[in-house]
Formats: structure tokens, C-alpha cells, sequence
């Protein structure tokens, strides 16, 4: 995908990890309605350029190689928005994109994007509500083209800031620039985000989910933040906080909406539906958490599992904190990791690689007639696998 | 335009020539600084710092050094790097990473450990790309492989660039004397990689490391 349409992207789905900026605590005026009904089609000039653009994007979306093939989660994602719209949504198209990051977007010519690192971190079907209902927000409040209008105002100071960093030659300062410039131009107000949060919310307890899942959402991006901030020996930040930003900040807008929530929850019987969630989501769970146990940002990938793991221990998440730990290799890490996959192998659900892994720690910590067991339970358990090669001739030596 | 302008031209050119020589004298200075590509031919040759040697049966040209992560590796191309390379990584010691790292970054590239299993040299692998922002990545298969006069782990597998077209690649390791020794083949998929890949195969067998 080229840098534009990535940074596109980014900022536009900046909003499903991004932050406004006001002092206390708020009930959001959730009295907003919809702007747009079904088969909405675009009106004057502007809108058909933005949509034109976007046919364009989406072309390019449709034939990624980084297009996550899912017709059922695509089918299920469709199936929460029209629950929270509370009609059929034949104009949504839905891509799941491999991206680690936590982020969706929905665009106004009705293509929607989640990342697999959005799906990674919910729990529940009515955190996925959250932030689908937030994007559903910008979406039939129009708030694209508003936006869309004042990027074109911008593409002439985006001139005049990328002359004036050449000349100047510094190259950090031309890049702050630039980032500032491209989240303003695309991404929302913060007013409109603020609007959408609030939309979100009421379509959720319309919907019977529950609403204090929203300020969950942000609870958990904040939290995991501060985890891999720890970790490295960081600072937590709050990039949303900056003059820049036009995003509220994150901890504020999740006490706005948990005060909110405590209000529309009066008197009402909400569920989280995380059944659903987990049954549409447990086949593609392995790869999502390889996906970002791989990066291997150990804080946040410690904090992700350990709150999956709120609602109970499983075999693959007992596995990916095994891995979390081996890829660290710290001190210490061998023998954590050596006692989750331990652990995993003892839970129905462990995938076989847990006992692939079990296997070569138990090798490594001198154990060998327990580590060739582990092994070769592996291979009983999984004699196509991929790196079955490998492992038998370990097995011969 | 007169006899007489004509001389005074010439003359005004003449004398402001040690300047423009002078402006270029950087410019050349500078030129000769850049590392450019070097031809390597058919035949022995020591790669990665004299780390060890392999047998191309083909032309190759070898990239300049600023295309390497790390002091410890070489790169090799037939078709220019954004279609084909051919990496050789020789004696990493422990401690380092096959990509390089800043102490900001969050992402932690992981570090070789002369006691890595050949789950941990798959894992690095792949980590390595996912890091650098790679988002989709496919171990394909996971085997042993004779290099260096030992038994190594040959590792291939498919990756998204995040501009391009899809790559293959086959990165083979080995642990010699606490060091890390490796070589790795990348690809775009449509052709480049398997036009490449039985000439891999046959520097992978004939490598050598120095008597």
C-alpha cells in the first residue's frame, strides 16, 4: 500500500485510538440522530471527488495482500452494525486488514476497515460495538466531507510547510510538520469526535449492549500503553494530549463516556455478548496473537493476553505468554516461559504448538526424556505441521 | 554579435572556470565517497568479512555496504534489491540482533543467543521482518540443512512488503563457535525468487568456512 494511502489509513482511523481535549468529566449529548439514510449516494462536486478517491482506495484494499479473507467475520461485523443501526446496511462493504495496530475506520462511499490488531484486543462483542458504533458515528453524521473540505483548505499550507522544511534542511522538524499537518487533514475534529463517541454510545444502548463497554475500550488502550511504556523504561505519554492533536485525550474521553454510560444504563438489561464474539473470532485467534506476539513489545503483548485472560485462562493464551517470555529472552524469561507452555499443554484448547514448545524448554532446561515426549506429542498431534522436518531431527539426535 | 564581444566572452568564461572547478571539486570529492555496486564473479569467493566462503556459479553484484543492517552482513543482487537478495551474515556474535535497533524503539528485535533452538532461529526470523512492519508473514516449512559443514535450520517462507509485490524468501542458520552464521535468499514471487533459488541452494551446500 503506498505511504499516502497508508497514512490515509492512519488517520483516519485514528479515531478508534486517538483522544479531544476538555477538563472534567461529561454526559455526552447523545440526542444526535443520523444525517443520512439508506443508499445515501453523493450530492455536490466535493462529495463525488472524495468518492472517486476512495473507489480507488478501496480497489487497492480489495486486492491486498494484506486483505484477512473472512467472509464469516465479515458477515458478523455486518451483523453488529445493523443490530446497532437497528436496520439492513446494504451499501457496507467490510475488509479485514493484517495490522497489528488497534484501529478501524469506516468510509463514507460505505467501506469499512478493521484491523486484526483491533480484533486482538476486544473481548466482547459489545466492545466491538463500541468502536464500530463510534465509526458509524462519522459515517452518518457526515463528518468525512466536513473533514474533506477542510483538508483542501490545508493542501496549501501543506505546500508551504514542506517548502519551507526543504529550505531550512532539518529534517525532524519538516517530519512534525508534516504528521501534524496529515492527522489534521485526516482525521476528525475533535468535536466530531466527541460527536461520534456520543452517537456510538446511544446506538449501543439502543442495541441492548452494554454502554460502560466503551469506556472499557479506551481503559484497555490506555492500560496497555502505560504496560509497554513500563517495560521499556518510558514514560506513559498521551500523544493526543499534544497542541496538535485533534483527537481528545484518551483517559478523558473514557471517563466522558463511563459517565455516560452510568446514565442511558439506568434501568436497562444489557449484555456483552461475548459468546458470539469468541465463536466468530476462535479460529482466527492464533494468528492474531503471532501477529503481535511477534513484534515483540513484550509489555504490551503481556498486557493484551492477561486481559483476554479476565474472562479465563485458556490453552492458547497460556501458549502466547509462553512465547511472549521466549521471544523476550530476559532474565528469568526461559524459566516463565518453560512454566506457561507447562501449564497450556494441560488445557483442553492448547494449540499442538504449545507442546512443540513445551518440549524444546523441557530440552533446554536438561529434561530430555520429557522434552521428547513433548515433541513427539507434537507430532502425533500435528505430523503435517509446517516445521515437522526440524523437529524430527531434533528427535534423532 | 561582434568579433570584439565574442573574445570578452570567451575571456569571462576562461576566468570564472577555477571557480566552476572549484564548486565541482566537492561534488567529486564526495563521488568518490559513495560506494557504488562491485562485480562478483563465478568463482570462490570470501563473503561477510572473510566469515566464510561460497562457490556462485553465476555473476552477482554485490551491494554496497549501507544496504547491510549490521557490519556483520553482506548483500548480494542479480536484478536490483527490490527484486532479488541474497544476504550472508557471518559470525554474529551473541547479544546482537539481525536488524538494526535503537533503544527507543518498543518493538525489540530479538537477539541471538548461541543457545537458540531452531524454534528460536524460526522465531527470529520472522520477528526481524515483523519489527520492520511487515504484517503478513508465512513460515512455510521449517527443516534441517547442511551448511558449513554441519547441520543448520533452513527456513522458508512468504512475506507482504509494504510496497510491492509479495516476496519469497529462504533464510538458512546456523550456530558455529557461539557465533550466528547465515544466509538468506528474497524474492518477488513471480519469478525472481525461483530463478534464484536453486543457485541458494547450491551456495548453501558449497559454502565453506576458512581453514
Amino acid at each position: 500500500m503506498s505511504g499516502s494511502r497508508r497514512q490515509f489509513l492512519a488517520g483516519a482511523g485514528v479515531c478508534a485510538c486517538c483522544l479531544p481535549a476538555f477538563a472534567s468529566a461529561k454526559v455526552l449529548d447523545t440526542g444526535i440522530e443520523a444525517v443520512i439514510g439508506p443508499g445515501y449516494e453523493p450530492i455536490d462536486q466535493d462529495e463525488r471527488g472524495m468518492w472517486q478517491s476512495l473507489e480507488r482506495l478501496e480497489e487497492a484494499i480489495r486486492t491486498s495482500p494484506k486483505r484477512l479473507d473472512a467472509p464469516k467475520f465479515d458477515a458478523y461485523t455486518r451483523g453488529v452494525v445493523e443490530r446497532l443501526v437497528q436496520r439492513p446496511v446494504p451499501d457496507l462493504r467490510i475488509y479485514v486488514i493484517h495490522d497489528a495496530a488497534f484501529n478501524a475506520a469506516m468510509f463514507p462511499n460505505g467501506m469499512m476497515v478493521v484491523n486484526t490488531g483491533l480484533a486482538v484486543r476486544i473481548r466482547n462483542e459489545a466492545q466491538f460495538a463500541a468502536v464500530l458504533g463510534h465509526e458509524a458515528g462519522h459515517y452518518f453524521r457526515r463528518h468525512q466531507i466536513t473533514q474533506y473540505r477542510s483538508v483542501r483548505r490545508k493542501a496549501a499550507a501543506s505546500a508551504f510547510f514542506g517548502t519551507l522544511t526543504a529550505i531550512a534542511g532539518v529534517g525532524l522538524a519538516g517530519s512534525m510538520v508534516d504528521v501534524a499537518l496529515l492527522s489534521s487533514m485526516y482525521s476528525f475534529s475533535r468535536t466530531q469526535e466527541t460527536e461520534a463517541d456520543a452517537f456510538g454510545i446511544k446506538l449501543m444502548a439502543r442495541a441492548n449492549y452494554s454502554p460502560s463497554a466503551a469506556s472499557e475500550v479506551w481503559k484497555q488502550v490506555i492500560e496497555e500503553r502505560k504496560a509497554s511504556a513500563k517495560l521499556n523504561d518510558k514514560k506513559y505519554k498521551d500523544a493526543s494530549k499534544s497542541a496538535f492533536s485533534t483527537h481528545p485525550a484518551t483517559d478523558e474521553r473514557m471517563v466522558d463516556l463511563k459517565e455516560t454510560a452510568a446514565k442511558l444504563a439506568e434501568g436497562g438489561n444489557f449484555s456483552d455478548h461475548r459468546d458470539e464474539w469468541v465463536a466468530i473470532t476462535q479460529e482466527h485467534m492464533p494468528k492474531l496473537l503471532e501477529e503481535q506476539i511477534n513484534l515483540n513489545d513484550a509489555g504490551a503483548s503481556l498486557y493484551i493476553i492477561e486481559n483476554l485472560a479476565q474472562d479465563g485462562w485458556t490453552g492458547l493464551l497460556r501458549y502466547g505468554e509462553g512465547e511472549i517470555y521466549r521471544l523476550r529472552a530476559g532474565e528469568g524469561d526461559a524459566d516463565k516461559a518453560a512454566a506457561a507452555y507447562a501449564t497450556a499443554i494441560t488445557l483442553p484448547d492448547a494449540p499442538s504448538e504449545a507442546w512443540r514448545a513445551n518440549g524444546y524448554a523441557l530440552l533446554k532446561a536438561g529434561k530430555t526424556e520429557e522434552g521428547r515426549a513433548s515433541l513427539n506429542k507434537y507430532l502425533e498431534l500435528n505430523p503435517g505441521a509446517k516445521d515437522a522436518g526440524m523437529v524430527r531431527y531434533t528427535l534423532t539426535q | 554579435m561582434t568579433k570584439g564581444m565574442k573574445t570578452m566572452n570567451m575571456r569571462k568564461r576562461i576566468a570564472s572556470l577555477p571557480l566552476t572547478l572549484l564548486a565541482l571539486l566537492p561534488l567529486t570529492y564526495m563521488a568518490g565517497c559513495v560506494e557504488g555496486y562491485t562485480l562478483v564473479d563465478a568463482k570462490q569467493t570470501p563473503v561477510a568479512t572473510n566469515a566464510y566462503n561460497v562457490q556462485p556459479s553465476t555473476a552477482w553484484n554485490r551491494m554496497p555496504k549501507y544496504f547491510s543492517p549490521t557490519k556483520f552482513e553482506e548483500t548480494w543482487t542479480h536484478n536490483g534489491p527490490l527484486l532479488d537478495s541474497l544476504a550472508f551474515i557471518g559470525g554474529l556474535p551473541e547479544g546482537q540482533a539481525l536488524i538494526k535497533q535503537t533503544k527507543k524503539d518498543e518493538k525489540r528485535a530479538p537477539l541471538f543467543r548461541a543457545d537458540m533452538t531452531p524454534q528460536d532461529l524460526a522465531s527470529m526470523v520472522e520477528a526481524s521482518y515483523r519489527i520492520q512492519g511487515i504484517t503478513v508473514f508465512n513460515t512455510e516449512s521449517v527443516d534441517p540443512v547442511d551448511f558449513l559443514g554441519g547441520k543448520g535450520v533452513r527456513v522458508r517462507y512468504n512475506y507482504a512488503p509494504t510496497d510491492g509485490m509479495t516476496k519469497k524468501g529462504s533464510a538458512v542458520l546456523r550456530v558455529v563457535d557461539k557465533k550466528l552464521y547465515a544466509m538468506k535468499l528474497e524474492g518477488v514471487s513471480s519469478h525472481y525468487y525461483d530463478s534464484a533459488v536453486s543457485e541458494f541452494d547450491l551456495l548453501v551446500s558449497t559454502a565453506t568456512l576458512p581453514k
